[in-house]
């Protein structure tokens, strides 16, 4: 049989056609698939990761806040004033030098030693931080103590006189000052006085340490650290100290003295 | 005896076109379904952690007012605190020489008496003298005993003499134990 060969050119074209329409529409929705994938779902979950990572911080910074939020709601406003007159005795915000001498002469006095001399360099008054150079450490001194201090103190040396048990107690009454003062250096020499008791002579060098006031608070998240029992305690014992001196903690930085002098250069 | 294939070449290659399709569409309407499901999980997801982060954000807003508001309390809290341990690790650090003198009087011979003693950087220097010889033995077992090392290591007598009355002279030095 002879087909006309224009028939069997339609009838494939035809075909051809059928086989195309019917791939489009599996092969048009895979590509609106992988379309979808490529534009929508990938970006959102890369997004959805970034927002998973922000949630996590968020929560922990919540977490924090809240805690110091808890942490300085629970203190004692009243008691926090009290504690820092009394750390402010311990570790004034200046140097107080003049205050830091006469409760040396007076610790002196109180023990019945002599003062024969006392030397300091107190410095700049304006109670700025100098920058020495920092000394080498050694077994009781700087390292130990927090590099934070190293030049907040007032160094004084002095010389004093007398006997064994005057030393003992001056020695007794510096380390019960409010005002945190260390010995340093302390050379000991015996003599014998002209009545015949046992003298000693003493050369020491006493410190007294001072700590700026924070001016400036760090992050509103940073958290509130809570003062330790041994600084409570601490706290308390110098509070109860300065409740036991008569006078009162020392308020002034100097002492009064009466003022006025006509002749400048007349002597005393 | 060998099959006779009765289907024409061209009927067997449509037949194969339409299975091919047939898998094609399957799989296409899987991957469909598939990127549906996915697309919805993510798009909830996406919802769920903004509405999340929203609220999270409100949260933050309203413990800084709240620290805000508590502001007077936080800077006396630091302020104590940081004052408070400095303070506490110079108490700790600073040496007692008046618990030393005390406490090592009891461990000195009653035949020796210093005349000089120097304390300079956590060494201590002695200079003293003793009525006999005992007295010196004494004194330096006193200080490497048990007792006398809570106060001072490293002992050594660096120089020892005795004048015609039988009086002896010595100096010792020694490392200040530091006292915490």
């Amino acid at each position: 049989m002879q087909l006309p060969a224009l028939s069997v050119l339609k009838i494939q074209n035809s075909l051809i056609f059928e086989k195309v329409t019917n791939l489009a529409v599996p092969v048009g929705s895979l590509a609106v698939s992988m379309l979808i994938l490529l534009l929508i779902v990938w970006p959102k979950f890369t997004e959805v990761l970034r927002l998973k990572t922000a949630t996590a911080e968020l929560t922990t910074r919540v977490q924090s806040m809240d805690s110091k939020v808890n942490v300085l709601r629970n203190l004692d406003q009243i008691e926090l004033e009290e504690q820092l007159a009394s750390s402010e005795q311990m570790l004034p915000s200046d140097k107080g030098v003049f205050t830091f001498i006469e409760q040396i002469e007076s610790a002196a006095a109180n023990s019945g030693v002599l003062l024969n001399r006392l030397e300091v360099s107190p410095g700049s008054l304006s109670g700025t931080v100098e920058n020495k150079p920092q000394p080498a450490p050694t077994a009781s001194s700087p390292e130990s103590k927090g590099a934070d201090l190293i030049n907040t103190k007032v160094q004084l040396k002095a010389s004093i006189s007398g006997d064994y048990n005057s030393f003992m107690q001056f020695l007794k009454i510096l380390r019960s000052m409010p005002r945190i003062v260390a010995v340093e250096d302390l050379s000991i020499g015996s003599s014998l006085s002209t009545s015949g008791s046992s003298q000693i002579r003493v050369s020491l060098q006493i410190e007294a340490y001072w700590k700026p006031m924070i001016t400036q608070l760090s992050n509103i998240e940073a958290p509130v650290t809570e003062l330790t029992e041994s600084e409570k305690n601490l706290l308390a014992k110098i509070k109860t100290e300065i409740a036991n001196i008569p006078s009162g903690p020392p308020v002034a930085p100097a002492p009064s003295v009466p003022l006025g002098r006509p002749d400048l250069f007349a002597p005393f | 005896m060998a099959d006779i294939n009765l289907l024409p070449v061209a009927a067997r290659d449509q037949e194969n076109f339409s299975i091919l399709v047939k898998r094609i569409s399957i799989v296409s309407v899987v991957v469909l379904v598939i990127t549906g499901i996915v697309t919805f999980i993510i798009l909830v997801l996406f919802s769920s952690f903004s509405s999340k982060r929203s609220k999270l954000v409100a949260s933050v807003e309203a413990s800084s007012g709240q620290i805000e508001s508590l502001k007077s309390t936080e800077e006396l809290i630091v302020v104590v605190k940081d004052k408070a341990s400095s303070a506490e690790k110079l108490v700790s650090s600073r040496t007692d020489f008046a618990d030393i003198f005390e406490n090592i009087s009891k461990l000195i011979p009653q035949g020796v008496y210093f005349t000089d003693a120097k304390f300079t950087s956590g060494k201590v220097s002695l200079s003293a003298r003793a009525q006999s010889s005992a007295d010196v033995a004494g004194l330096v077992s006193s200080l490497l005993s048990s007792e006398g090392a809570k106060y001072f290591n490293q002992v050594s007598i660096d120089s020892l003499s005795s004048n015609e009355l039988g009086l002896f002279t010595f100096n010792i030095t020694a490392q200040l134990v530091n006292k915490k």
